[in-house]
């Protein structure tokens, strides 16, 4: 079982994507992602059609990646737990559609250019965290009461 | 001494040289006597082995040459083109930047030739122009548009298919009719750029193929577009809406030259379009408008990619071009802004989309507001990124939506 956030959740998720090729299908993707959790980032990067890396990084250095996802605690858990339920989210819970509600937006970026990569390989970054639903999550923070 | 077979003593005569050479390339040593024997001079054999014939083609042109039919002149073979190319393929396979190696790589800044000669290949005196009228690399390149074709073509998808239409489920009667119109606005937005692509590519000198492979596939993804949204709008019991009034498409078509029809398509309208595509994903009534509206949205961001990264380039390039493309924006932007103010279509439907039906159209106008500074907000990002501050210099009348 893996903790959120951490690297071993991270990296047990690039498993299970690179596993059998399906981002292969939804074509070519280069672009470093980052991702911020609370006082944690994280930074994942895509190469051509797979997830090739991901590591720990200084929150600092999140200005370095295309773009990165942040969001409250809460978020992030309704997200991977809805996912965990039907094998990938539903309309309410799609990256997309968390983006879209958010004023200040999910994926953020200095760069729009950079940001843009959200969009356009969105289907892929998608199938990295439905990815998320074969693997046993554990939750650093537990759920309110 | 041993004794020579009839087979030795035909083949004595081929130099070592070219005997080792058709050897490697498994040419029959008999045929490339018979050959010599023709009278073909021993240099275009070596020509024509260099250029790649497969033993039975060589066997096939020696023995047209033997009968008379044919007289073999392999001066094609010889044209002054670099040679020993061996593009390799990467991670990606074998892409279009790839093949740029050698002198093959050299993109010039005006390109020379009026014809339809591919770059790099050998220039055929006499060959007629074909009346292009863009020459100037600035004029249309981008440093990624390679890239953007390869992933054009890997990230394709269909309509027909990769869209989960029996999702689709009936929905009251003013969100359907709003969905319609929001499709009837794409596809007629979706129309126009097939109709100014189709105009332009053609302008486009073929030194830069890349721009007209990567425009190309804008066109198919543009078709795609309008295919999908018409199924959409027809496929639930609504119908389409009514036509939009049309001010943002006419710069886009009055364009008169490539660089405003790319700021105003590719930079301007696009932002716009990307963010509409954003809002049908994640207000999707079901799983087909989420997965079309999703996949229409990467599509778009290829494009915007492409529109930034040409408008970087020409102004690097041409740095006294900046204010002409401002003006280029401003005039889009006046007219978007018509649009904005002049076609209750648009905006009446998508207020009832973000409210989530007519009983909520007040509280889809407020986030409609919303949602328009946040477009405002991302076209402005874009202009910054490609290289121009526009903040100042926006269309009062657009500008003024930015204000929730």
């Amino acid at each position: 079982m893996a903790e959120f956030p951490s690297l071993e959740w991270f990296e047990a998720v690039r498993q299970v994507v690179n596993r059998d090729g399906r981002l292969h299908r939804f074509g070519t993707c280069d672009a470093v992602m980052g991702v911020k959790v609370r006082d944690k980032a994280f930074e994942i990067t895509f190469d051509a059609f797979e997830c090739t890396g991901a590591r720990n990084i200084a929150v600092a250095d999140l200005a370095s990646t295309d773009f990165y996802l942040e969001a409250p605690y809460e978020t992030w858990r309704d997200m991977i737990e809805n996912i965990k339920k039907n094998g990938a989210p539903d309309r309410q819970h799609t990256l997309n559609s968390i983006d879209f509600v958010d004023p200040d937006g999910f994926a953020r970026s200095d760069d729009q250019t950079k940001k843009d990569k959200f969009y356009r390989y969105g289907q892929t970054f998608q199938q990295f965290f439905n990815a998320s639903a074969e693997i046993e999550t554990k939750f650093v923070v537990p759920q309110p009461a | 001494m041993a004794d020579t077979t009839a087979e030795e003593r035909a083949t004595a005569s081929i130099s070592d040289e070219l005997r080792r050479k058709a050897e490697s390339r498994d040419w029959p040593l008999p045929v490339v006597a018979a050959a010599l024997q023709a009278g073909v001079d021993e240099a275009l054999i070596h020509e024509a082995l260099d250029a790649g014939l497969t033993p039975a083609e060589a066997r096939q042109v020696i023995l047209k040459r033997l009968s008379g039919v044919e007289k073999l002149s392999m001066k094609w073979a010889r044209v002054d083109t670099e040679r020993g190319i061996r593009a390799r393929p990467g991670k990606k396979g074998l892409t279009i930047d790839d093949i740029n190696v050698g002198s093959y790589a050299d993109v010039p800044d005006v390109w020379p030739d009026q014809t339809m000669r591919p770059r790099g290949s050998y220039v055929k005196p006499g060959t007629v122009s074909m009346g292009y009228t863009i020459y100037a690399k600035a004029e249309v390149w981008a440093d990624n548009v390679g890239s953007l074709y390869e992933e054009a073509i890997q990230r394709r998808w269909a309509p027909a298919t990769d869209i989960p239409w029996e999702t689709i489920a009936p929905l009251s009667e003013d969100r359907e009719r709003a969905m319609g119109q929001l499709c009837t606005a794409l596809c007629e937005y979706n129309y126009m750029v097939i109709l100014a692509l189709g105009k332009w590519i053609r302008e486009v000198s073929f030194g830069y193929h890349e721009v007209k492979l990567y425009l190309s596939t804008v066109l198919f993804d543009a078709a795609r577009h309008f295919e999908a949204f018409r199924k959409r709008a027809l496929c639930n019991g609504g119908r389409l809406g009514v036509q939009g009034v049309g001010w943002q498409l006419a710069p886009i078509r009055d364009a008169l030259c490539y660089s405003e029809m790319a700021a105003l398509v590719f930079v301007l309208n696009d932002s716009f379009v990307q963010s509409l595509y954003q809002l049908g994903g994640a207000l999707g009534h079901n799983e087909a408008e989420a997965r079309l509206f999703t996949l229409a949205a990467q599509d778009k961001a290829r494009h915007l990619s492409y529109g930034v990264e040409h408008m970087r380039y020409l102004l690097e390039h041409q740095p006294e071009r900046r204010e002409e493309v401002r003006r280029y924006l401003q005039k889009g932007e006046e007219y978007l802004a018509k649009d904005f103010a002049d076609d209750p279509s648009s905006r009446e439907a998508l207020a009832i989309l973000l409210g989530g039906g007519l009983e909520h159209i007040g509280e889809g106008f407020q986030k409609l507001k919303t949602f328009r500074a946040r477009q405002i907000q991302s076209y402005l990002d874009r202009v910054e990124a490609a290289g121009l501050d526009h903040r100042g210099t926006i269309w009062p009348a657009l500008a003024a939506h930015q204000s929730v």
